[in-house]
């Protein structure tokens, strides 16, 4: 309130000693016409100026009483095989990504933006997934009695949620909601590696001093520190089909790859474009530029002579 | 698995952050000196490597073992992260020993060493990283 009051009484008289000064000075100089538009422009300048000091002296330093803890540890930055411009995912990595989804993140995480479709050609051939699809029961269409069956998945059916509604959920999971992963890469500051860290980030123990409360376990990468999932991958949790050893860090690796696929499925199509944009672009750029140097040709060779007359 | 082995090798002659310390962790204290070392005992070092790689096959075979735990171990006591280190043990050691003095849970303020620990981290991480995703598929 202080520093406001003072700011507000400075700023009048500024603006007030500036334009009784310059009006006493400049009226006896020149006409009063000039003077007043020029005191007008004068004290808008500084009118405005002030206020923006003002702004910024009030709004410009916000006071963040954040702890670190609360804030969360940054991951580091992990050199992924689709980090480049024009690195494609790592497609044997997303399919082993998806068993790790199936087996262990499935039981609580719904990914429901992603249909059986989507995989083929991604991490499975079609036939693969629609056996995949197969395990799973959806409803089908009413019957002639108006009774809804049930009839195994088809591709075009999307990737079962583990609990129908969000009360479901948190009812399972002593109220925490276990989030949706379809977008989770890019719902997250630090994208695949945070995921990846906050994956592998779970220490022994908390470090001393820590207090978790009840059915929270510590991780430093979730802001807060306390988080409702315990530890999920270990080593040798699930089997790989192409003999890759699923330690706990392969295994997050693999899955954050294939949620970063899920987040972005047009990512390797979307770097394709993107060269094909740079080629295109270049090459009108190239066009134009031969366009003008023959236009400009018969312009740029001329010579311009001057013949004085024969007298 | 051949692919993997030929990675690891590839992946061998540029790298040395967090291999290193353990190999010679006596002689040196920085990392400048790491470097050369490296360079001498480059040949030397692809031998051994070769080695510790049949070792991991061998351990996978069996039962998958992550060698995420070991990088960071290794990294957590380099040279490198020394210092983080040695602070978070000093805290660690300091907020146990007040945790143990009558009237603890009664303090307004009860010291933490999430700070601490963050930097060890972040270090650890650093270090670890380029290494690990080298070294998995």
């Amino acid at each position: 309130m202080v520093n406001r009051l003072s700011s507000s009484q400075l700023l009048k008289r500024i603006s007030s000693t500036i334009s009784r000064g310059f009006s006493s000075s400049a009226a006896k100089e020149s006409g009063s016409e000039v003077s007043r538009n020029a005191r007008a422009a004068i004290v808008a300048t500084v009118a405005t100026g002030g206020l923006a000091a003002w702004y910024v002296h009030l709004y410009g330093n916000p006071i963040k009483a954040v702890t670190v803890a609360e804030h969360g540890l940054h991951p580091a930055s992990y050199p992924w095989p689709h980090n480049g411009w024009l690195d494609t995912f790592d497609h044997a990595s997303l399919r082993r990504g998806f068993v790790v989804y199936k087996e262990v993140c499935a039981a609580c995480h719904s990914l429901n933006l992603v249909a059986w479709r989507t995989l083929v050609g991604v991490t499975h051939t079609a036939d693969e997934v629609r056996a995949l699809a197969e395990e799973y029961e959806y409803d089908s269409e009413p019957n002639d009695e108006g009774e809804i069956e049930k009839r195994p998945g088809k591709l075009s059916d999307y990737i079962p949620a583990p609990y129908p509604n969000e009360e479901a959920a948190r009812a399972a999971n002593q109220g925490a909601l276990p989030p949706d992963l379809s977008l989770i890469v890019k719902a997250r500051h630090g994208g695949c590696d945070y995921v990846f860290s906050l994956l592998t980030g779970y220490p022994d123990e908390a470090p001393a001093g820590v207090s978790i409360a009840s059915g929270l376990n510590y991780n430093p990468y979730f802001p807060g520190g306390g988080i409702a999932m315990a530890r999920v991958l270990f080593d040798g949790l699930v089997e790989y089909d192409d003999g890759t050893p699923a330690t706990t860090s392969q295994m997050a690796k693999d899955v954050t790859s294939f949620l970063n696929w899920a987040a972005e499925p047009e990512h390797d199509e979307r770097k394709k474009i993107g060269l094909k944009v740079l080629i295109i672009t270049g090459s009108l750029w190239a066009i134009s530029l031969w366009v003008k140097r023959f236009k400009w040709a018969p312009i740029k060779t001329r010579k311009i002579l001057y013949k004085p007359p024969k007298v | 698995m051949r692919n993997f082995i030929t990675e690891f090798f590839e992946a061998i002659v540029p790298a040395v952050k967090a291999e290193e310390p353990e190999e010679d962790d006596e002689s040196e204290n920085e990392p400048a000196a790491d470097e050369e070392a490296v360079e001498d005992t480059e040949s030397e070092n692809e031998v051994e490597e070769e080695e510790e790689e049949e070792n991991e096959e061998e351990e996978e075979e069996e039962e998958p073992e992550d060698i995420m735990p070991k990088i960071q171990t290794r990294c957590a006591n380099s040279s490198l992260c020394h210092e983080y280190k040695h602070h978070f043990d000093e805290c660690v050691e300091r907020v146990t020993k007040a945790s143990e003095e009558p009237g603890y849970q009664d303090l307004d303020y009860k010291e933490d060493c999430v700070e601490e620990f963050f930097h060890l981290s972040h270090c650890v991480n650093e270090c670890t990283a380029p290494t690990l995703f080298r070294a998995l598929k």
